[in-house]
């Protein structure tokens, strides 16, 4: 466990130590923030068009936090591929992966540390965007609940995704061809969101698989064991192919 | 304490080390000798587990490298050629890592990342991020990282490479300090570096083991012949013809300012004789000495003939 907590600490450390993730991180707020206040401008034209018509105000959670979230959901994985292409292709390169091979570390433990160290940095930026919702708080009175299972939902989505870019960045050594990569799994999961409209088998499947389907229901504030485990079994997933993947390098080198 | 058992290693059907097999005894300092591409990094990338060999195994500290990798990694300090470091991370933070990973207990952290800084004197650049560091010290951290766990076996890939020649007469240093609480290994293409440093050499070319011996018998048993070469101060042709008459005297080499090469056959010592010729010859004896082989010749003969002189 101190040695998994140990790779953890470097990999969070290491992200503040180059500019990727401050350039990243910043242009995922400001992309969040301009949407944040496109619908926080809805809200108030209907707000005031309804107080003009004497009707009641809608709920701010359901209103503008909830076409948020789905909205940031979907570029809020774009940036992780940029996150985790360091993760073992850079040390790869580097040579130091060398260091880590040749320490008493089990693959488990360098997967597990390596990953959590990206789980770590999303955090971070979950926490940094909760700036949106906390202005709703401090101004109104939104519902709270649904923003929290909101936010865990988008941490589930995240690391489901995450532990993708992991596996990305360990069939390569080059940064470049993992995030592509990672850009990759990306566009197939927004196909397969897509796919999810059709009525037809393959839309069935789809809903079945899509990573973007279940995050919709804890948007809405309803928690579900199912949606859970799924998240928790693609990350398992994730992780297991990238732990086959390093080993068999060790084997085949 | 580690045995190489028949070490072969083919990438993608090049033989990288074909049948490597040797030993090396507890506290002792092995040196790896050969040309660049020789095998000497796969060699040692088997024995820290980093791949496993095609064929063949090895034991370090009587652990298997493949069935219980686990137990010979934390046995062994690894510092790869040109280590490899993080370059974003201070020497310190860097220095702490390495002790988690490499399973320093908490307690003794602290303890052990201080041995290691003092030991290869790091006090100075300790909070210095290790990108900025020259060579020099780079070298320094990576040996210190192979340090900090305390393990039985060293394994130190081209150590002093690149470095200046003060630079490389304090790590050598730092090297033979560590011998006897460790066991080492150290590969270099440098002759005179193991010779000064190790008690045993193996000699290695083209992925084959050549020679294992000491620096010192390893040019003895090269040359087929013992050589002196005297020095007198009266040359005469008496004197030449009189040396040729010593039983076992092969050959006579006049140089100039009296100096004269003799060879002799390998078995017999003639040295006495040698003496005893001159002062009756009344040339007036200089100097008597045997011509020593460097471990350079030695290397040059045993990596450019095709049948090495050695059995």
């Amino acid at each position: 466990m101190r040695t998994i907590l140990a790779i953890t600490r470097k990999e969070f450390e290491q992200y503040f130590a180059s500019p990727i993730a401050y350039v990243v991180v910043a242009l995922f707020l400001l992309l969040s923030g301009i949407f944040f206040f496109i619908y926080l401008q809805f809200y108030l034209q209907n707000a005031a068009m309804s107080a003009q018509m004497g009707g009641e105000n809608s709920e701010l959670s359901q209103s503008i936090m909830r076409p948020f979230l789905s909205n940031v959901s979907f570029f809020f994985l774009i940036i992780f591929p940029m996150l985790t292409m360091k993760l073992f292709a850079e040390e790869k390169k580097m040579g130091t992966y060398e260091l880590l091979m040749t320490s008493p570390i089990t693959t488990t433990q360098l997967v597990l540390g390596k990953y959590f160290g990206a789980v770590a940095l999303m955090a971070v930026i979950l926490l940094l965007l909760a700036v949106y919702p906390s202005i709703l708080v401090i101004f109104g009175s939104p519902d709270i609940g649904p923003i929290l299972t909101g936010f865990l939902g988008l941490f589930l989505l995240g690391a489901a995704f995450l532990s993708i870019g992991v596996f990305c960045s360990s069939v390569t050594e080059n940064q470049i061809v993992a995030a592509v990569l990672g850009f990759v799994f990306f566009i197939i999961f927004w196909i397969i969101n897509f796919v999810t409209r059709s009525e037809e088998w393959y839309g069935k499947l789809a809903q079945y698989v899509s990573i973007y389907q279940r995050f919709e229901d804890f948007t809405k504030g309803v928690l579900n064991l199912n949606d859970a485990f799924f998240y928790l079994s693609f990350i398992f997933f994730g992780l297991f192919a990238t732990g086959i993947v390093l080993q068999s390098q060790r084997w085949k080198s | 304490m580690i045995e190489a058992i028949h070490l072969t290693k083919v990438y993608d059907q090049t033989p990288a080390l074909t049948d490597v097999s040797f030993t090396v005894e507890k506290g002792e300092i092995l040196g790896f000798l050969g040309p660049n591409g020789a095998g000497k990094t796969t060699t040692m990338r088997i024995l820290t587990g980093f791949f496993p060999p095609t064929s063949g195994t090895a034991k370090v500290a009587g652990f298997d490298v493949l069935e219980q990798s686990l137990e010979v990694r934390r046995r062994i300090g690894y510092m790869p050629e040109n280590p490899p470091l993080y370059n974003d991370m201070t020497v310190s933070s860097f220095l702490r890592f390495i002790a988690r990973v490499k399973g320093v207990p908490k307690a003794k952290e602290k303890e052990r990342t201080d041995y290691a800084v003092q030991r290869c004197a790091l006090e100075s650049v300790r909070g210095r991020l290790i990108g900025h560091l020259s060579r020099g010290y780079r070298q320094r951290v990576g040996l210190a990282q192979a340090l900090i766990h305390d393990p039985e076996v060293l394994i130190l890939d081209e150590p002093t490479i690149g470095l200046d020649p003060t630079q490389i007469i304090e790590i050598r240093q730092l090297i033979k300090g560590l011998a006897g609480e460790h066991t080492v290994i150290l590969s270099s293409h440098i002759l005179p570096e193991v010779e000064q440093t190790c008690g045993r050499v193996v000699i290695i070319n083209k992925g084959k083991i050549i020679a294992v011996d000491t620096p010192e018998r390893l040019s003895i048993s090269l040359r087929g012949a013992n050589i002196y070469s005297i020095t007198v101060k009266r040359s005469s042709e008496s004197l030449v013809a009189a040396l040729k008459s010593i039983p076992g005297a092969v050959e006579i080499r006049p140089q100039d300012g009296g100096v004269y090469i003799i060879e002799s056959d390998k078995e017999t010592d003639i040295r006495e004789q040698i003496s005893d010729t001159v002062v009756r010859e009344q040339a007036g004896l200089l100097e008597l000495r045997p011509v020593m082989f460097t471990l350079e010749d030695v290397f040059v003969q045993l990596t450019t003939a095709e049948e090495a002189p050695v059995q």
